[in-house]
């Protein structure tokens, strides 16, 4: 092996690393996903010096603890901890980081962030900034301290996927990047008592106003479609270009995870608000969380537009004033993808009553141009709540390239002859659209969907025709029928158990 | 039914001056080549203008050759190496296990050959078959394996042990 480059040995070694997984992410540990320790890699490193030279780096490229039932995995962050307090630059090489679960620190953890300040020639300006705040904030410390101080020691960071119970205000503040955002967390959050921030919330005279807040009964599908004005208004003295501090360590993120890791409720996504605020972040992907009238009320800096291009929101609540912020604050997104909540995780009847599928298309018609891939679901929430009306048309999405719905959800699709129903989904359907797929939903099937999509020259931009139950023998001309079948946890079972489901593929002949 | 046209011939030259004969779309299988190709143009292309591969000698490029006739037809390997290294496995596909069954020195010539004709696909195969062969050994057996000595002191080796504890008896 003495013949072989160091590249060459790189690329040997990289086979060898611990990766996180991209599919069924926000399974987490229900789900068992296997990304083992880099037993191998770490044997590498004690080899001999050439070994541990190019093994080092991919030990630390890729860190993931996964949650077990014996606790012991908080052992073994304790002794990461230890490691990257004692060599802190193994922390710079950190580019993907997968946590699920930690548990709380004690007093000890003002004895490893005093540790790390200890030499402060291995941190920047910011870093010390946040670890001499926190040293000097009196308050307990909660849960998520330990991923806060893991985050400032891991400047370079790619790609953030953590499940906890609560997420709160200072992961949010730090992964924004900006000062200005950092010191209303220090000042708001951390230094007064935690009342203080519900009383600035009630105070904020935006709140009582906002469109939003209207429950007065009236149409807000006509509000929503008729608006001339943005319903965002500044709530801080912000400004709405990102300031990024010089000394800005986070430049790397591109992706955040986060994952409600209990079996029920929710987590809020004021509670990450800082997340948008990232002048590089491009994917976010939240499991359980809300996005709704309530959290839209409290969260303070819809004014600063968002970098995200691809937003995914799984097993979560997400209501037309929610989509509303979505849409007016990440004008360069791309693809949302929503699959609402079922109702085992809800708390109360209530989380769900609000879902109004007519005032979330009319949200989309008006705030949606930007749009290229939507795909909505919401099966398990149908099997318990009927949300009210249809998304209606899309047609108007200009940018609408891919589609993944359910027939039930667009719209009241008749049943009856091929030409009202090819007439219906031409008004229903954008005609630059490429690639359509159908979701099953128990209440009314949609076998004639796919043929008349298939045989309409209206859709001449389309490439693909994916449907969940379809007629078994429909042949179109022109298009080459194949099947796949794609594993899906539809009903979000605690097991996280994944379901075989046929897809029918309709693709057209070159 | 119309005739397949014969395939368009190229000549390669070992650093030990064997020239073999071969297919274009086999050669193009390295990037290396096919640029060079592409650079001389088809009228200079004769056995005794044939393109020196100067690190790589007869019996490896033997080798070579006969992996990328198998693979003469396999798509073009993609350059997002970042999507890559996401995907990457450990898995190797029954008949290059039987081609990478040779002696350890073989092995690395490939990869080295593979690696100077930018084959990134045989280059993968050869890294994945060591990798195979390191996976679950101490490092005392991947010394054995490999014929590598020892050169930490033994403060060194304490260092690393303390450094990677978080990662062992998981």
């Amino acid at each position: 092996m003495d013949t072989l480059p160091p590249e060459t040995l790189h690329r040997i070694f990289e086979h060898l690393e611990c990766t996180i997984p991209f599919d069924n992410w926000e399974q987490g540990y229900i789900a068992e996903i296997q990304c083992p320790p880099p037993k191998n890699l770490i044997a590498l490193s004690r080899v001999c010096r050439r070994f541990r030279d190019v093994a080092r780096p991919l030990i630390y490229r890729t860190v993931a603890f996964q949650w077990r039932e014996d606790n012991y995995e908080q052992k073994i962050i304790d002794a990461f901890m230890r490691t990257l307090c004692e060599n802190p630059r193994l922390g710079h090489i950190i580019r993907d980081f997968h946590v699920d679960h930690w548990r709380s620190w004690g007093p000890e953890a003002r004895d490893i962030v005093r540790k790390i300040l200890a030499t402060p020639e291995n941190l920047n300006e910011r870093q010390k900034r946040w670890l001499q705040r926190w040293l000097a904030a009196e308050r307990d410390w909660p849960d998520e301290d330990i991923l806060l101080i893991l985050l400032i020691l891991t400047p370079n960071l790619r790609m953030l996927d953590c499940g906890q119970s609560t997420v709160q205000g200072g992961i949010g503040a730090y992964l924004s990047g900006r000062r200005d955002v950092e010191d209303h967390f220090f000042d708001e959050m951390l230094l007064k008592d935690s009342d203080s921030r519900r009383r600035i919330v009630q105070e904020d005279p935006v709140s009582e106003d906002d469109d939003d807040g209207d429950e007065s009964g009236s149409d807000l599908t006509d509000e929503y479609e008729n608006d001339e004005t943005t319903h965002i208004k500044p709530t801080q003295e912000l400004s709405s270009r990102p300031i990024v501090p010089p000394d800005y360590p986070m430049a790397q993120l591109k992706e955040v995870r986060f994952r409600h890791d209990f079996g029920n409720g929710f987590d809020s996504v004021s509670e990450i608000e800082g997340v948008l605020l990232h002048p590089g972040i491009e994917t976010l992907r939240l499991f359980a969380f809300t996005w709704a009238k309530e959290d839209v009320n409290v969260m303070r800096w819809s004014n600063i537009p968002s970098t995200l291009t691809s937003l995914q929101m799984k097993a979560s609540i997400v209501d037309a004033a929610g989509l509303k912020d979505i849409l007016s604050r990440c004008r360069q997104l791309r693809s949302l993808h929503i699959v609402l909540a079922t109702i085992s995780r809800m708390d109360s009847q209530d989380d769900g009553d609000d879902i109004d599928l007519g005032k979330m298309g009319a949200v989309l018609r008006k705030y949606g141009q930007h749009i290229e891939t939507f795909d909505f679901e919401s099966e398990g929430f149908r099997g318990y709540f009927a949300p009210d009306g249809h998304l209606g048309s899309l047609k108007s999405l200009t940018g609408l390239r891919q589609l993944k719905v359910s027939g039930e959800d667009l719209d009241d699709f008749p049943r009856g002859g091929d030409d009202e129903l090819a007439a219906s989904l031409r008004n229903a359907l954008p005609p630059q659209l490429e690639s359509i797929h159908i979701r099953a939903s128990e209440g009314r099937d949609c076998d004639g969907i796919p043929r008349a999509l298939l045989t309409d020259k209206y859709f001449s931009a389309l490439r693909t025709v994916e449907v969940e139950s379809s007629d078994d023998d429909l042949v179109v001309p022109g298009w080459t029928k194949s099947e796949r079948v794609d594993m899906i946890n539809r009903n979000e079972t605690e097991e996280g158990e994944l379901h075989p489901i046929t897809i029918v593929v309709f693709s057209r002949d070159a | 039914m119309a005739e397949s046209k014969p395939a368009q011939k190229i000549w390669i030259r070992s650093n030990d001056d064997k020239t073999f004969e071969i297919d274009r779309d086999v050669g193009e299988r390295s990037v290396l080549i096919k640029n060079l190709l592409e650079d001389v143009g088809d009228a200079d292309l004769s056995e005794e203008n044939a393109i020196p591969i100067q690190n790589v000698n007869e019996t490896v490029l033997r080798k070579v050759i006969e992996w990328c006739e198998h693979h003469r037809n396999d798509p073009p390997a993609s350059q997002d190496e970042e999507s890559d290294a996401r995907k990457k496995t450990t898995e190797i596909e029954e008949w290059d296990q039987k081609f990478m069954q040779v002696d350890q020195e073989m092995l690395f010539e490939i990869i080295l050959a593979a690696n100077y004709l930018d084959i990134k696909a045989l280059l993968d195969v050869g890294c994945k078959t060591v990798a195979n062969m390191i996976k679950g050994k101490s490092p005392e057996e991947i010394r054995k394996t490999f014929n590598i000595t020892n050169d930490f002191s033994p403060e060194e080796e304490e260092q690393i042990r303390r450094e990677n504890e978080w990662a062992e008896d998981r």
